[in-house]
């Protein structure tokens, strides 16, 4: 046994750690936390001793093969192999899953069954390393498996909310539809190329069978359409937010492309990029309307996985994947910020005896002079998203539209219209984050908040935010602060015909400065933004697009047949819906001339609500209509059987023999 | 004195007594068992008392010593397989030698040990009054069934089955409650007709064949020439007591029954262990036939659609089942359903390994679901929920819904696989194989519905408020290695070529 | 083989109509021949001496079931051992075998005589050859009526043909 094997136990450990907790919760207070902690903290040093070594030599690869015979004729190797990429998210999975579990052990600290939190925590881990480390497509749907499960375990973490439940049923069922997908590319890989190693697969695919396995991403990694269970998978613990929109789940969809994608024909990656755009403008606009402060960040989320997506599929795996890490580290940290925020107020809430939704960001506001020590970690934090320089955000963010722009060599004039999206993209991400800033921390606190309430400063909460913050800045990534080219990351990762337009990443630094003031400003010292409890600006926008969202749920709902509404409330609705639209129906057309364009918007949206009531009419009356059938024709065969069991003997003997007479009779003839 | 044989007679009993008393030494696995049954019952008699603990653990400790002892003849006899010469006892090499038989007569040994070593834990728990009658049946039924497989003549083959029989109603009725032996009483007379249909059957073949000895060639040969009505007839008649054995439709009834109050260990037993031993030997005939066509044709029509009924059936009303006991004596009968599938298929190559792994697989599922029942007296799949189960065990109980589901990731999943893809092989080129192919497809699905009961009741159900305390019981071990070794299972892969 | 096999069974099939001849023959005879002159208890059915009461359908003490169980493993023991007893000795055969044959068929016998034997034993060390009475539970009332009013009461209303029998 060499030392090498102990690699084994990078797996080994948080598996063994998550089943303990599951089987032997610890009563005593706060061992699983600060074990846990313990233990990622190893898994991430681990992770940097693995990249100084993978790091030093390019293409050094660290294996060990273990080869499962699956059938007689076909075996997998299940041995594990460690590159450059599988270091960094080893030990980012290890950081983030550390500063999270840290952070836990105050969040949680009150919960009943914090145990089982822990062991969730230890178990996605597990499986998040799991996709990592393993070589063959079949071993990583096994994890891809276990992080959706571990995934749909934390935003159901508070089961007895219902809202937590359907979420997680949600996330969890949204995510099958990727992954059937999924299934499917593995087989066609399968098939195609005799193999699913990712380290001997060489051929390129057709393109229905890369779009397949791109579904797998589409669903973990939230790509539209399939985008929209990660904000309602807010539902469940922050710091588990943290973790899912950081270093595990979502980042194994990226993950999963970066390997993949030289695989991918680019006509499948040119469509792959235009969803990514899509997914990058569409959350970004919804994130700007949002009221949930946990909300924005996940919208944002989405848009940024936009952005990892968008750079790997136009070729530059280094962007995207340097993406994928520094925005590890700004989002786990804005979550955790933002949830310290959201747990103060909950506690302050409680012993007030008030209820207001803690996490509404226009029912609060004044927190940068509260909590200093909270602000400034947020305020690097929420500068490195929006794209400030000197943060490890903008050379990431920047290296990608740069290289988007960059690639119209290869993809021609299309190139133009995706970077020119993803400029807006980051125009926007800064405008909200600056909207967000102003909201929560810049505007004064509402009067009742203005006393002083305590906000102390909790170590378990400081010193997560204080690593992810400092991580945050650009030294670490790369010595030049405007350019990812000098760093590491690029050197060992990026695509030869690198040649990048640097003036656009300038123009898109100054842009995002500008629009993140006129969000802070808009909403932290204007005077309309100042004292709004609700959306005060563009209102007729925001609440179309804020509608969409709740619609969008809705006919989710409906498909999903998650959580019926009763039938009352469902009639109401729709009638004070359609009334409701009908007024505005008649003000717009008197008002055609200058309102034309709402006119349309409303009339999109009542066919969206139309569409998804015929849809759900559909679903319930031809579908489930179908299903009772089939049912129903079950129960009767059931029935009948069972009505022949009626416990008298002779009975039993006269049917044995009669029916021993009718398959002889009917084999025989 | 007159001589009462003439002289032929008496150089050809020379010359078969040789055989049989150099042969006896094949005998040893069954005598060793004979000699555990037998030192039971003098252990019975050497005490005045009929219970006791320590009683019991030399029971047990006796059960364990005749199964190793008969596991080491039968390991000698598997490893000396290629070498030995037929013998007259066991009339061809078909007989004895034929590997299937042997592994068959191992497993039934593995699965005897199996429930010696829950005993033993369950002695630890808490003590069964009835443990040495308990183990005497046992013991005694797997001696019949041994003695079934090493059957070359139908009468014989007819007194092991009875013994077996005989052992199993006992089986049933340690330890019953007095209300539940009416339900015992109907499973002895139904198997008592089934048996006397068989008999009826067996003496339908010998008066078209002349002769019972099914080793010999002359008798499939005379067999064959029969018509072929007649034929269906008799091997429908002689089927009807096997059918009742593997608890197939339509002599399946007295399964729900008589699960329904037998003790939870008794069931384990019967519903598992003598399956191997009578589809093995149903396998080992339809290996005697494959030179006879016009045979297996009748022989493997007739298994097909008494499969296809159990699978329907089985699956179907199982839907309706609330009680644990009555729903997995449906499961049974549609498991038995999809197990002759490979029995009928059994000339295609690898029907035996995708048989005994699938067998293996669902005795010891089953016998988790029992172990697990048996702890806390469970009967109705509602009551799940109102014991506050340990993780394991519930977990254990997950394996077991998902293993007799045939769901990965559980070995359940590979054997139902393997059943599958083996079968297809027949199911190309042969309608009603492809019927029941199909039939069988769906019916998994099917299965689903109610197998999926279980984990519902236990995860998702609100625990009610009054949940009895879980039983520390020692024997929930076991149980709960083996619900482990299920899921392990699927690390050794698709088993099979 | 078969021709062997049927010759046999034919051997078997004259034993049976020879046995119903003879059955039907003295039956037959009798008719002819016996005197009939029947009474009450000639034309009730022979019970061993017992009294026949009720139908033959009724219900039988459990305990007989053990007892013809146990009587039952006799009987068969009693028909193997008559041939085996026969050919166990025969010097041909054992002659024929250099003296194995003998000892064979007896450990083979004694064998045969020790599992009935065990079970014999099992059977009687756990008391199911005892015939246990039932001890007859008298049921006692305790009724302010006085005891001899009852019996006048029956005396008087009981059926005639009772007190007649």
């Amino acid at each position: 046994m060499e030392l090498i094997h102990s690699l084994w136990l990078l797996l080994l450990m948080p598996l063994a750690w998550g089943i303990l907790l599951l089987v032997q919760p610890f009563a005593r207070a706060r061992v699983d936390g600060v074990v846990s902690v313990v233990l990622y903290g190893g898994l991430s040093m681990a992770g940097w001793l693995l990249l100084r070594s993978t790091g030093q030599v390019p293409g050094t690869v660290i294996e060990l093969p273990v080869h499962w015979q699956l059938l007689k004729t076909y075996s997998v190797n299940s041995g594990i192999y460690i590159d450059y990429p599988t270091a960094w998210m080893v030990f980012i999975v290890g950081l983030v899953g550390s500063c999270v579990a840290l952070y836990s052990c105050r969040y949680m600290q009150e919960e009943t069954h914090r145990s089982r939190y822990f062991a969730y925590l230890s178990l996605f881990v597990f499986a998040m390393l799991g996709i990592v480390l393993v070589r063959d497509l079949l071993l990583i749907y096994v994890g891809w498996e276990l992080v959706g499960l571990c995934s749909y375990l934390l935003i159901g973490f508070w089961h007895e909310r219902s809202e937590a439940r359907r979420a997680a049923l949600q996330a969890f069922v949204t995510n099958r539809l990727g992954d059937a997908a999924f299934v499917v590319g593995i087989g066609a890989c399968l098939l195609l190329t005799g193999s699913t190693d990712l380290l001997q697969m060489q051929q390129t695919l057709p393109w229905w069978a890369a779009l397949c396995l791109f579904g797998g991403t589409m669903g973990k990694s939230a790509q539209f359409p399939l985008h929209f269970w990660l904000p309602d998978a807010m539902a469940g613990p922050t710091p588990a937010s943290a973790l899912i929109h950081a270093a595990t789940m979502v980042a194994a969809g990226v993950y999963l492309l970066f390997r993949l994608h030289p695989l991918f024909p680019d006509s499948t990656l040119l469509v792959i990029a235009g969803l990514a755009l899509i997914t990058i403008l569409w959350s970004a606009l919804l994130a700007c309307v949002q009221k949930d402060m946990k909300r924005v960040l996940a919208y944002s989320t989405v848009s940024q996985l936009g952005y990892m997506i968008l750079a790997i599929a136009l070729h530059n795996p280094a962007g995207g994947f340097a993406h994928l890490l520094t925005h590890a580290f700004f989002k786990a940290g804005l979550f955790l910020s933002v949830g310290a925020v959201i747990y103060y107020l909950h506690h302050w809430q409680e012993k007030k005896g008030l209820h207001f939704d803690a996490q509404n960001m226009f029912l609060t506001g004044g927190w940068a002079r509260r909590a200093l020590w909270l602000a400034i970690p947020y305020g690097i934090l929420a500068a490195a998203l929006a794209g400030f320089p000197l943060t490890a955000g903008a050379l990431s963010k920047e290296n990608i539209i740069m290289s988007v722009w960059a690639s119209h060599a290869r993809f021609g004039q299309v190139a133009y219209y995706l970077g020119s999206g993803a400029i807006l993209g980051a125009l926007l991400t800064a405008f909200y984050m600056g909207r967000q800033t102003g909201l929560i921390w810049l505007r004064p606190a509402p009067p009742e908040q203005a006393a002083a309430f305590p906000a102390q400063p909790h170590a378990t909460f400081i010193i997560p935010l204080a690593l992810l913050s400092v991580g945050s800045l650009w030294f670490w990534w790369s010595p030049n602060p405007m350019s990812l080219e000098a760093g590491a990351i690029w050197q060992r990762l990026k695509a030869p015909e690198a040649s990048l337009p640097h003036a656009i990443g300038y123009l898109t630094s100054a842009g995002a400065l500008f629009m993140f003031a006129l969000g802070a400003w808009l909403y932290g010292f204007s005077p309309k933004g100042k004292t709004a409890h609700n959306e005060p600006y563009l209102q007729p926008l925001a609440r179309l697009l804020y509608r969409f969202c709740c619609l969008q749920d809705r006919v989710i709902r409906y498909l999903m047949d998650v959580a019926k509404p009763n039938e009352q409330t469902e009639s109401i609705w729709l009638q004070d819906r359609l009334t409701a639209w009908g007024l505005k129906l008649c003000r717009a057309a008197h008002q055609f001339d200058s309102k034309g364009i709402d006119r349309l918007i409303n009339g999109l949206g009542k066919i969206t609500v139309v569409a998804a009531h015929v849809i759900a009419w559909t679903d319930r009356q031809i579908v489930d209509g179908m299903v009772k059938a089939i049912v129903g024709m079950a129960r009767l065969a059931a029935y009948i059987g069972s009505r022949l069991q009626s416990g008298i003997l002779q009975e039993y003997a006269w049917i044995a023999i009669v029916a021993l007479a009718l398959i002889v009779l009917g084999v025989a003839i | 004195m007159k001589q009462l044989f003439s002289n032929p007679f008496i150089e050809s009993f020379a010359h078969r007594f040789e055989n049989i008393y150099q042969s006896v030494g094949f005998l040893l696995p069954e005598a060793a068992l004979l000699a555990g049954i037998v030192l039971l019952l003098l252990l019975a008699i050497s005490t005045r008392k009929a219970y006791g603990l320590r009683l019991a653990f030399w029971a047990v400790a006796i059960m364990m010593a005749s199964l190793f002892a008969q596991l080491f003849f039968l390991v000698g006899q598997l490893r000396s397989l290629p070498d030995e010469a037929p013998l007259y006892l066991m009339a061809d090499t078909l007989c004895v030698f034929h590997p299937l038989q042997i592994q068959a007569r191992i497993a039934l040994n593995l699965g005897a040990l199996l429930f010696g070593v829950v005993f033993l834990f369950e002695l630890l728990g808490h003590y069964r009054k009835e443990s040495v009658e308990w183990l005497f049946w046992a013991l005694s039924a797997l001696l019949g069934l041994d003695l079934l497989l090493l059957s070359a003549h139908f009468l014989t083959f007819y007194m092991s089955f009875e013994l077996s029989s005989i052992a199993t109603y006992f089986l049933l009725s340690v330890g019953r409650q007095r209300r539940q032996h009416e339900a015992l009483m109907k499973y002895v007379l139904f198997g008592a007709f089934a048996s006397a249909l068989m008999l009826y059957g067996i003496s339908w073949i010998y008066g078209l064949a002349g002769s019972i000895e099914f080793t010999q060639a002359a008798f499939w040969q005379h067999l064959q020439a029969a018509p072929s009505l007649w034929l269906y007839i008799a091997w429908a008649l002689f089927a009807a007591g096997v059918f009742f054995k593997l608890s197939v439709v339509p002599f399946h009834f007295w399964a729900p029954d008589a699960y329904e109050g037998a003790p939870a260990m008794s069931l384990a037993f019967v519903s598992a262990i003598p399956k191997v031993a009578i589809l093995a030997f149903m396998m080992l005939l339809n290996s005697r036939m494959a030179a006879f066509a016009a045979l297996q044709t009748v022989w493997g029509q007739l298994l097909m659609a008494v499969a296809l009924a159990s699978l329907l059936l089985g699956n179907f009303i199982a839907l309706r089942q609330h009680n644990l006991k009555r729903l997995l004596a449906y499961s049974t009968i549609a498991h038995m359903g999809t197990l002759l599938l490979p029995v009928v298929a059994a000339g295609y190559e690898g029907a035996e390994e995708v048989f005994l792994y699938y067998w293996a697989v669902y005795a010891l599922t089953l016998f988790v679901a029992f172990a697990l029942a048996a702890q806390q007296q469970i009967d109705q799949i509602a009551d799940l929920r109102r014991f506050n189960h340990t993780t394991g065990a519930k977990l254990a109980w997950g394996v077991v819904a998902f293993s007799l589901a045939g769901l990965p990731p559980t070995a359940g999943f590979l054997a139902k696989l393997g059943v599958f893809v083996h079968f297809w092989k027949m199911a190309a080129s042969h309608n009603l194989a492809l019927l029941l192919w199909v039939t069988a497809l769906l019916s998994t699905a099917v299965a689903l519905a109610y197998y999926i009961k279980i984990p519902y009741a236990l995860f998702f159900k609100q625990e009610s408020e009054a949940g009895a305390p879980a039983g520390a019981d020692a024997a929930l071990l076991p149980a709960m290695m083996i619900a482990l070794l299920l899921v392990l299972a699927i690390l050794w892969g698709y088993p099979f070529a | 083989m078969q021709h062997g096999a049927l010759s046999s069974f034919s051997m078997i099939l004259l034993f049976i109509i020879g046995s119903a001849l003879f059955l039907l023959g003295g039956l037959f005879a009798a008719y002819l021949l016996a005197p009939r002159k029947p009474n009450h208890e000639k034309l009730s059915t022979y019970e061993c001496g017992e009294q026949p009461v009720g139908h033959a359908w009724g219900q039988f003490n459990f305990r007989f079931y053990t007892l013809a169980l146990i009587f039952i493993l006799f009987e068969i023991e009693t028909v193997l051992l008559f041939p085996w007893a026969i050919v166990f000795g025969q010097k041909e055969l054992i002659e024929a075998t250099q003296g194995r044959w003998a000892w064979f068929a007896f450990i083979e016998a004694l064998v045969f005589i020790g599992l009935l034997l065990a079970g014999l034993l099992y059977a009687w060390r756990r008391g199911f050859l005892d015939w246990a009475r039932p001890r007859p539970k008298v049921p006692s009332v305790h009724s302010p009526v006085p005891h001899a009013l009852y019996e006048n009461v029956n005396r008087r209303y009981s059926p005639p043909s009772k007190q007649k029998a």
